[in-house]
């Protein structure tokens, strides 16, 4: 293989010998007759003047000096050499030789091409990318610095800096970043994190560091930045430099806080839920508690009176209030857990919702028909009896006022099922859509229908808890058909 | 209640008066009982009669002054501060029973729904006080 080659040559005689090596990289024989002009020949032929007007300049004025010049090898290849002629006296004082070491540097020109190429991928990245590459070439007594955080000021002073354009997305100009410009720009109050990052990063053995800090723009707002380095150590461990990229994670911020705020906004809805479930308990069952007594009262005092047909229907009654105590105190009950932590069960809904189509007591014009048969599901019971008898009791409430028809249906749709309450009432306009799920919202007076805008909204919190989904259809004039799933499976969504 | 004096009923509604008044005859309790409807009218019946009742009962959700807003205004007066009070209402709320005993209340008590219960109730209260001594002779 190619590398180094040595040859002599005889000034005065001209005879020239060369090395194995040299043939080598030459590319020929060894056995090949070794002439100045035969090695000349090997030059490009470009190069072949400079080379030899170099050599003879040398020679003339008695001096070493080295050149580069590409040979054209015998099979043809071309490789850059350096040569290291010395000239050397004989003791007469005139007669000279000359030896010479040939290196082929052809290599290290490669290297320099692929340095040049990948400092333009670089340089491309840096751009394309907007995020902000630094780099920084530590100076002076890092190990002294390492010791003192307060010293950090001296170290970043000493430093050689260099940043990508893309600080400009901060509005500023890339002319005088230094590292002590970049930390000034660091929020005051993070500027001790960052401070104590560095100084972290000196005193230890690591290769990678990061940190978290608001940096301020040009125009004086603060972005959200995470940077992120490699250490560059020497062989003792000293750091003698890094390479980072700050990040603008600014986006990521805001959307971490606007998520916390909505989560606040999702915990003030539920302490309304709870206040306005605390006012309803006391308003639903004052009322029925006086119906309870008076329905007992009259059994007590006037049973003798009533016939078999009175006194069950009282008792129908009776129990019916009850019922009705049980769903308010889920109301409350369901407000306070908030989160829903009933324990789910198999409930069979071809029991249950006939149960709550007949405590809706539908009155006599409206008739409320279960079509097809309803499966068993794994759900929290009292919930999923709260979403019947509120979509059931709204279809009744709001369908057709002479001659209303609700139905109730469900249908098979891969892995859940799809219930459908079907009314003929008036419709719904589609701008209220969402409205109608939202807390406290009703589309009419809330005196006139007795609606409180509760119940749909707890329909959608039970069934999206259990993993489902409820939406609606409905045209004015076209009646209301709402739709909600369930999963078939007990899993937890 | 041993001393025959009247019992105060602080209630709005009608058929929980009602209530309260056949439990006291289903349970042969002769104390007369008188009703205010609010706080502002129980506190008006008891400035203008000499002889103070010996319990109040007091519902804590009603219009115009609610129970516990009565509860603080007796338990400031001098004169009316040593009536024992015993909230009678629906409230479950964790924070309306702490202000009741904050404000001194002698009892606190569920409203049952069912009839019979209210009356074991009623019976359990009007013992108590019957086996107690009164505030006042």
């Amino acid at each position: 293989m190619a590398g180094v080659g040595s040859w002599e040559w005889e000034v005065k005689t001209g005879a020239m010998r060369w090395s194995e090596q040299m043939c080598c990289m030459l590319g020929v024989a060894t056995s090949a007759k070794a002439s100045f002009e035969a090695l000349l020949a090997f030059a490009h032929p470009d190069d072949q003047a400079r080379v030899r007007a170099q050599l003879e300049q040398s020679v003339a004025e008695n001096r070493a000096y080295s050149a580069e010049f590409r040979i054209v090898r015998g099979d043809g290849a071309e490789i850059s050499v350096s040569a290291y002629p010395e000239l050397m006296e004989d003791t007469g004082g005139h007669q000279r030789r000359v030896t010479g070491v040939l290196h082929d540097v052809t290599g290290r020109a490669e290297a320099a091409e692929r340095l040049r190429v990948s400092e333009e991928r670089f340089q491309m990245v840096a751009r394309a990318t907007r995020d902000v590459i630094w780099d920084v070439q530590l100076r002076g007594a890092v190990n002294d610095v390492a010791d003192d955080p307060r010293r950090i000021g001296d170290l970043v002073g000493g430093a050689e800096f260099w940043i990508s354009d893309s600080i400009r997305g901060f509005g500023y100009d890339v002319a005088g970043v230094t590292l002590a410009w970049l930390l000034e720009r660091v929020h005051p109050s993070d500027r001790e994190v960052v401070v104590y990052a560095i100084h972290h990063a000196l005193a230890g053995t690591g290769t990678s560091w990061s940190v978290e800090y608001r940096f301020r723009r040009a125009d004086g707002s603060y972005a959200d930045i995470f940077d992120r380095a490699h250490m560059l150590r020497d062989a003792k461990g000293a750091v003698v430099g890094a390479i980072g990229s700050m990040q603008d994670v600014s986006a990521r911020k805001e959307a971490e806080r606007r998520q916390e705020s909505s989560l606040k906004e999702l915990e003030e809805a539920n302490r309304q839920l709870a206040e306005f479930a605390y006012v309803v308990s006391h308003d639903l069952k004052a009322p029925l508690r006086g119906i309870s007594s008076l329905a007992d009262w009259i059994v007590r005092d006037s049973g003798d009176k009533l016939d078999d047909e009175g006194r069950e229907q009282l008792g129908l009654l009776l129990v019916r209030v009850r019922r009705m105590n049980d769903l308010v105190e889920g109301i409350l009950q369901y407000s306070r857990v908030g989160r829903a932590n009933e324990e789910r069960s198999s409930v069979a809904l071809a029991e249950l919702v006939p149960q709550i189509v007949d405590l809706i007591g539908a009155p006599s014009h409206v008739t409320v028909e279960i079509e097809g048969a309803l499966p068993v599901v794994v759900a929290p019971r009292t919930q999923i009896a709260q979403v019947f008898q509120n979509l059931v009791g709204n279809a009744v409430k709001f369908c057709d006022p002479s001659c209303g028809r609700v139905v109730v249906a469900c249908s098979e749709r891969g892995d859940r099922w799809q219930f459908e309450i079907k009314d003929n009432g008036r419709g719904i306009e589609e701008r209220h859509f969402e409205r109608i799920f939202q807390l406290f919202q009703t589309l009419g007076s809330r005196d006139k229908n007795g609606s409180t805008g509760i119940g749909l909204t707890i329909v959608k919190k039970i069934v999206e808890s259990t993993g489902g989904r409820v939406w609606l259809e409905s045209r004015i004039g076209e009646g209301s058909r709402f739709f909600f799933t369930l999963p078939k499976t007990s899993e937890n969504p | 209640m041993r001393n025959g004096k009247p019992v105060l009923l602080v209630e709005d509604d009608i058929v929980d008066q009602m209530t309260v008044k056949r439990a006291f005859r289903e349970l042969r309790v002769t104390n007369p009982l008188l009703t205010a409807e609010n706080g502002e009218d129980a506190l008006e019946q008891l400035a203008g009669t000499r002889e103070l009742p010996c319990m109040i009962l007091l519902d804590v959700n009603m219009p115009l002054m609610n129970g516990l807003e009565l509860l603080r205004a007796l338990k400031e007066d001098e004169r009316l501060r040593q009536i024992p009070v015993v909230m009678l209402t629906t409230s479950r709320d964790e924070r309306d029973k702490l202000a009741s005993f904050a404000s001194s209340v002698a009892g606190y008590m569920i409203k049952p729904v069912d009839y019979s219960q209210f009356v074991e109730l009623m019976r359990t209260v009007a013992l108590y006080w019957t086996l107690s001594e009164p505030a006042a002779a």
